[in-house]
């Protein structure tokens, strides 16, 4: 229940800190409104002085799982690319987007929707169908995936 | 005059606040962010294959509730189906509009999972973690991003 706890404080802040707001993050592309950016430095720098503490008082807390941080992929930057133009097309991303649609604005169905098409054309060309199809727990590392679970 | 947002906080809020839930996620659920992944969770739901209720479902649902729970006293009221200025932009009708989030959603998917990430797996935590792969993600949603809406501006508006 911690995660259902947890995502609803995230979806709240999404909204709250005006991430669902599809005007904001398109002036944040065109540099006439920098409030997202803001929020995103000011959220990285939260969370990276906390992962830093954390670090540091380790024996504190024995139970955090260590942080696994992602590799370079051949697929990172055309990905990442790819990325950036549903962004920007969207105004919208993955987090925002589900934040979104519980806000009401629901043409984030729609791109929820290419969301989980692209994931699927994701699974289904990376090859990996078979492995997926099978339901493995573990999901190989030829799919990019870093997930442990 | 499109919708306003009413109780948006100021930036230094939203960030800590988002800091804060993350940072909490970790120390004490023990989870890394991530929002892109759980949509292979949910592929594989929708196909009635391998993953069921996984937690990062639970995660994603949550996000959708904490969506309408921040939406109860904001505005828009109610639903609405708006794009912000994508409308005034491109002056699809709503289909069309539907159609292009649609477009620009595979986009997302699919560039999110070749990048093992979206912006919450990597732009917040990986360069929070201080991630090299992470930053270098991240630079390529935000060129990209920047590129696309000012083509998409220019294109549509003019200069």
């Amino acid at each position: 229940m911690k995660d259902l706890g947890y995502g609803i404080m995230f979806g709240f802040v999404l909204s709250r800190a005006g991430a669902t707001d599809i005007d904001a993050i398109l002036n944040m592309f065109l540099f006439t409104d920098l409030h997202l950016a803001g929020v995103m430095a000011i959220g990285i720098i939260t969370a990276g002085l906390g992962i830093a503490l954390v670090r540091h008082y380790r024996i504190y807390f024995p139970d955090v799982p260590a942080l696994v941080p992602k590799k370079f992929r051949p697929g990172l930057i055309t990905g990442s690319l790819l990325f950036g133009v549903g962004w920007g097309m969207t105004g919208s991303c993955p987090g925002t987007t589900l934040s979104q649609i519980g806000e009401g604005r629901l043409m984030g169905l729609a791109t929820l929707l290419g969301m989980l098409i692209g994931t699927f054309i994701f699974l289904f060309w990376g090859g990996r169908f078979e492995a997926w199809l099978i339901g493995m727990r573990r999901v190989p590392n030829s799919t990019h995936q870093n997930r442990a679970d | 005059m499109d919708f306003l947002i009413a109780h948006r906080w100021p930036f230094w809020l939203g960030g800590l606040a988002l800091g804060v839930v993350i940072i909490g996620y970790w120390v004490q659920a023990g989870r890394q962010l991530g929002v892109s992944s759980s949509f292979v969770d949910v592929c594989s739901l929708l196909m009635l294959r391998g993953r069921r209720w996984t937690w990062r479902i639970r995660f994603i649902v949550g996000i959708v509730v904490g969506g309408f729970l921040a939406g109860i006293d904001q505005s828009p009221d109610g639903i609405s189906w708006s794009v912000g200025q994508l409308d005034t932009w491109m002056e699809l009708t709503p289909l069309a509009q539907a159609g292009w989030m649609f477009a620009g959603g595979i986009f997302i998917g699919l560039g999110s999972r070749l990048a093992d990430g979206c912006t919450s797996g990597h732009s917040m935590m990986g360069v929070a973690m201080l991630s090299p792969a992470s930053m270098v993600a991240t630079g390529c949603f935000m060129g990209a991003g920047v590129a696309v809406v000012q083509f998409l501006r220019f294109w549509c508006v003019g200069a």
